[in-house]
């Protein structure tokens, strides 16, 4: 039977008698290959090549459809003491879509990123383009040195230089719009003329016509103009006698045909686009005072065109 | 968000729309003088279609821009050419009109 001084002759307690404790094995010896690459930490040189001079000019323009619009600008700057600067400021564009054009001086040191963010969680896309340029000289006319980017903003897309690569204005989806229209005086045709610096693709059109209790029999066209010239006009629609009442609906469905006596469906050209001045008309034979168009309610796609 | 009625041309608008963008009248380009017709459904004067006097476009005038949160225009610079410089104006539509009411 093993002694109190064999049992316990491990490293403690519960060794394992008779079993000789090793050696203190004493720190494990590296194996593994020193990296061959070292960095440096002292003297980097900067993230990016854009130096920016005292003279050197920031601008951002901003052409907006959504009221209420908020953008925000931010940045970071590698100053010429190794410290880094950040910059924020908001603004507030008009939502006429008319450029905003923003300017303001970072002094010198390399721009490291810059952020233009739409700041109203509601903006989608094709409502508010941002584009970042740095121009040198005066404000009011200064020449263009450098493009970093442009493109739209919407509540969760921002424009990151230098990530976002640029789009252009009419590049991919726009803005899904319902517009309900003028109401036209009695007697008179239905006119809808495409906004300053928008671009539209017309995808359905929709109007009621209630006609007075004069006898004449009266047809609806639809039809474009570039604001003076006639562009394209579609098939006669159905006819309409006195004292009646008819939803005209017109879509670029391939059909061209009545649904009901109260309801006709007609076609327009695949995907029309629309220009900013362009205008969406209608031409009635035989209209008469007393007949009365519903304001037209209208669906397009929309996009920012400056 | 007003409605407003045209003068020129009666239509009647709402300034801004339910998804809170504006909405920009303008007239359509010409009134219609009805053709009239006797108690037997005779015409007697055919219609005729002539330009609409005082046709009002509220939209922004093309062209015009906002520098620095100033309504401005760009003018060509007489000294170098293809070249602009900024001048403050106020901000104006394509066509006053007649003007409109609110109703």
């Amino acid at each position: 039977m093993a002694t109190e001084q064999e049992r316990n002759r491990g490293l403690g307690a519960y060794s394992t008698p008779g079993v000789d404790p090793k050696a203190d094995p004493g720190l494990a010896k590296i194996i593994t290959s020193a990296p061959e690459v070292k960095f440096r930490f002292h003297d980097l040189d900067p993230a990016n090549n854009l130096y920016m001079t005292r003279d050197d000019i920031f601008q951002f323009d901003i052409a907006n459809s959504l009221a209420g619009q908020f953008a925000g600008f931010d940045y970071r700057q590698l100053q010429p003491d190794g410290s880094i600067h950040r910059g924020a400021f908001g603004f507030f564009p008009t939502s006429d879509r008319l450029v905003n054009t923003f300017n303001f001086i970072p002094g010198e040191g390399f721009m490291l990123n810059v952020v233009l963010a739409a700041q109203s969680n509601a903006t989608k896309r094709g409502q508010t383009f941002g584009g970042l340029r740095i121009k040198y000289g005066n404000i009011a006319s200064g020449q263009t040195v450098g493009f970093l980017t442009c493109g739209y903003l919407a509540g969760t897309l921002n424009l990151v230089w230098p990530i976002s690569p640029p789009a252009y204005q009419t590049d991919g989806p726009g803005f899904i719009r319902s517009i309900t229209g003028t109401t036209p005086a009695a007697g008179a045709e239905i006119s809808e003329t495409v906004p300053t610096n928008a671009r539209w693709r017309l995808r359905m059109f929709r109007t009621n016509l209630v006609t007075s209790a004069t006898v004449a029999t009266r047809t609806t066209t639809l039809f474009f103009d570039d604001g003076a010239n006639l562009l394209w006009q579609n098939t006669q629609g159905p006819t309409q006698a006195a004292s009646l009442g008819q939803s005209l609906d017109w879509s670029d469905l391939s059909i061209d045909s009545p649904v009901t006596a109260s309801n006709a469906l007609m076609a327009f050209m695949p995907q029309p686009i629309l220009t900013a001045g362009y205008r969406i008309r209608t031409s009635t034979v035989n209209l008469q005072a007393g007949d009365q168009y519903s304001a037209p309610q209208y669906q397009v796609e929309e996009w920012i065109e400056t | 968000m007003a409605k407003f009625k045209c003068v020129a041309c009666g239509g009647t608008y709402d300034d801004v729309l339910p998804d809170g963008m504006a909405y920009y009248h303008a007239c359509p380009p010409e009134v219609i003088q009805h053709a009239t017709f006797d108690n037997a459904g005779k015409l007697l004067t055919p219609e005729k279609r002539v330009p609409l006097e005082g046709a009002r476009d509220e939209r922004p005038t093309p062209g015009n821009l906002y520098v620095d949160g100033k309504s401005s225009i760009a003018v060509p610079n007489p000294e170098e050419r293809g070249k602009v410089f900024f001048v403050e104006s106020p901000p104006t539509i394509v066509s006053e009109g007649k003007g409109r009411t609110k109703i």
